[in-house]
């Protein structure tokens, strides 16, 4: 989608739990320095498809088809003792409940300072000195003194800045964010989203960003890619997806969002109906039952994503007549 | 129905007066006395029939606690909550049940909110039993009619919790929540647990319902984009105080304490343009311990405008040209 050469390309990801494609046929791509978005519903399968680029499936998921290239590595080939060493290195993962994520019996110190002795094999005093670099580099004040606190003796906000830190000690290109900033408050996810920004410009990483935030994705992602019920329904670059989205799920989705110049208890956009579950998938596109433009030909056959130009795609029978969608959001 | 409801003199479902609730500081495990954590330390506030009052701030501010102590969760150490005229600090068990008709609660999860283990219909019908309202056939239509009223088929009455989705399981604790037609219902991040595409949905019911019942809301939430849309006044909530308080229109168009202006400018506005051509204001720093707040306004330790006096004195809410209140030395 980009000039530059990708760092990350998902190519053609397909994932089965229990003979239901839940991640179907996905494709991306995400260069150094970008921040690519996964948006959807919980159950779209955005998730999976982050795990999957970690070898981190669950055991009843299995990909069936696609590769997941790092420059030119295919990670979903990896065997489980590859994939340790390219974990934290090459790629790294931070998930939506810090406070779950951290060990509560060990300080955070040793925490990141572990991730970097695993890696490079140095001293602890090495490590936990580059530990202390690293909280300075995501803006936590009196570092020394923190090192040897336990999580429970910091604050949320706090936590997922120790996250992000032990992601990160080892430079690794690419960083998967799964919900970074849900459990926080506001003010503290304004923190961290800034946060974000600058470690992608200082160190050229990529972030895969999964939310379900349109204003996160709105402030941060330079791509988006819309997930519906385990397919891309949708992908463009920011701008042009909240300008003219091609996709009646977007459309929808963007206008259920209440905006600043909506008038006030004014009827707001809905989605009728709930996302389909695995085995409710039908042969067509599996946002027919929701879908205000919906034919015949969206029940049978599978739209394939057609090519807008400028980097826009759109899996939609319909695109020509998404003028009718914003109708009906009006 | 609404005119059954009766009121406070001025017409108001809830009057609040000077509410502080404070948590801990007796005699600890060792018999050492804990730290007091002054969780409400005196609030006003009033909510006209049929009127919506948005609640917000970040968690730890106390929004919480105030809420249940308008249902009687909570006891206050001072000050005195009316619901509809009715007293509810210091009223005892019974007549404190008869209260509780009139101001209903609704909570983030649903899914936490329902016995799995009941069908929609028993859950929604218990309230009307449990108060002798209806029973048998009466019973039955009832259920029905709430249903309906949220937007879901009586014949749904006989399934469990786990047969529907978090939207419509919403829609149930709605139906159980108006089911003795509360004058004041506290709804606390109602749509904060729900898929974007559902969240429109349950917002468009809640303002339904209103428009049909004169329900009043007090919503509590930190999403200021759902607050702009549902509500008719803000509260901004910090350690325990009201610090800005204002009509809809003045609040989002001009917002004077620092401490809003933050929170305005912290929430990402979903349209790339726009959010990457305004101005920001990033707060510093976290919310400070409600066991230790600062002295003098509990605000200064984060705010861009604090100077000498801040730390010293803690400044009153004010009334503005506009009718917005605010509690600062510089705004």
């Amino acid at each position: 989608m980009d000039a530059v050469n990708p760092l990350l390309s998902v190519d053609r990801l397909t994932i089965d739990i229990g003979g239901a494609n839940v991640v179907d046929d996905v494709s991306f791509t995400v260069a150094p320095g970008k921040v690519m978005a996964l948006v959807g519903e919980s159950g779209c399968g955005k998730s999976l498809t982050s795990y999957a680029m970690l070898g981190l499936l669950p055991p009843a998921a299995r990909r069936t088809a696609g590769r997941i290239m790092l420059e030119n590595t295919d990670l979903a080939s990896l065997s489980e003792r590859q994939f340790r060493k390219a974990r934290g290195k090459d790629i790294s993962i931070i998930f939506q409940e810090p406070s779950a994520s951290l060990d509560p019996l060990t300080t955070v110190g040793s925490q990141i300072a572990e991730a970097y002795r695993v890696h490079h094999g140095v001293s602890r005093a090495e490590a936990y000195e580059k530990a202390r670099q690293m909280l300075v580099d995501v803006g936590i004040p009196d570092p020394t003194r923190r090192l040897d606190q336990y999580p429970f003796e910091l604050s949320g906000g706090m936590c997922q800045r120790i996250m992000i830190s032990i992601a990160l000690i080892c430079g690794p290109r690419v960083l998967v964010a799964d919900e970074p900033t849900t459990a926080l408050d506001v003010t503290i996810q304004a923190q961290i989203l800034d946060l974000m920004k600058k470690l992608v410009a200082d160190r050229g990483t990529a972030i895969v960003l999964i939310t379900h935030d349109m204003g996160v994705v709105a402030d941060i992602a330079d791509d988006v890619a819309v997930m519906y019920a385990g397919r891309i329904a949708e992908i463009a670059p920011v701008h042009d997806l909240f300008r003219q989205p091609k996709h009646p799920y977007t459309a929808l989705l963007l206008a259920s969002v209440p905006k600043l110049d909506d008038a006030p208890k004014a009827d707001l956009a809905t989605i009728e109906g709930t996302v389909p579950t695995p085995n409710e998938f039908g042969a067509g596109c599996r946002f027919t039952e929701r879908c205000p433009l919906a034919t015949d030909k969206c029940r049978t056959e599978q739209p394939p994503l057609f090519d807008c130009g400028g980097g826009h795609r759109s899996a939609c029978w319909h695109i020509g007549r998404m003028a009718e969608i914003r109708e009906v959001a009006a | 129905m609404s005119e059954l409801r009766s009121s406070g003199k001025n017409g108001n479902v809830l009057e609040i007066r000077d509410v502080a609730v404070h948590f801990g500081g007796r005699g600890g495990l060792l018999g050492k006395a804990g730290p007091v954590v002054k969780a409400v330390n005196g609030v006003d506030l009033d909510i006209a029939r049929g009127e919506t009052v948005a609640l917000v701030g970040e968690s730890g501010c106390g929004k919480s606690t105030l809420s249940n102590t308008i249902v009687g969760l909570q006891t206050p150490i001072s000050g005195s909550v009316r619901i509809s005229g009715d007293e509810v600090v210091g009223a005892r068990r019974r007549e404190l049940n008869d209260i509780r008709r009139k101001v209903q609660m609704i909570f983030q999860d649903p899914a936490l909110s329902l016995d799995p283990r009941s069908t929609v219909g028993a859950t929604i019908g218990e309230p009307l039993i449990v108060r002798g309202v209806a029973k048998g056939r009466a019973l039955k239509e009832r259920v029905a009619t709430l249903l309906q009223q949220v937007g879901l088929r009586p014949e749904h009455a006989d399934r469990y919790p786990h047969q529907f989705s978090g939207g419509q399981r919403q829609r149930v604790v709605i139906a159980r929540a108006l089911a003795l037609e509360p004058d004041l219902l506290i709804c606390d991040e109602p749509v904060s647990a729900l898929d974007v595409s559902v969240r429109a949905q349950i917002l468009n019911l809640l303002v339904a319902l209103q428009k049909r019942t004169g329900v009043s809301y007090l919503f509590v939430s930190h999403d200021l984009g759902v607050v702009r849309h549902i509500c008719d006044r803000v509260v901004v909530m910090y350690l325990g105080r009201f610090v800005e308080i204002a009509d809809r229109d003045t609040f989002f168009t001009s917002p004077k304490h620092p401490y809003t202006k933050a929170l305005m400018s912290a929430v990402p506005e979903a349209d790339p343009q726009v959010q990457r051509s305004r101005e920001r204001l990033i707060l510093g720093g976290e919310l400070p311990s409600p066991a230790n707040i600062p002295s003098g306004c509990a605000f200064h330790t984060r705010c861009p405008l604090a100077t000498g006096i801040c730390s010293k004195e803690r400044p009153e809410l004010t009334s503005r040209a506009d009718g917005a209140r605010v509690a600062c030395h510089h705004a």
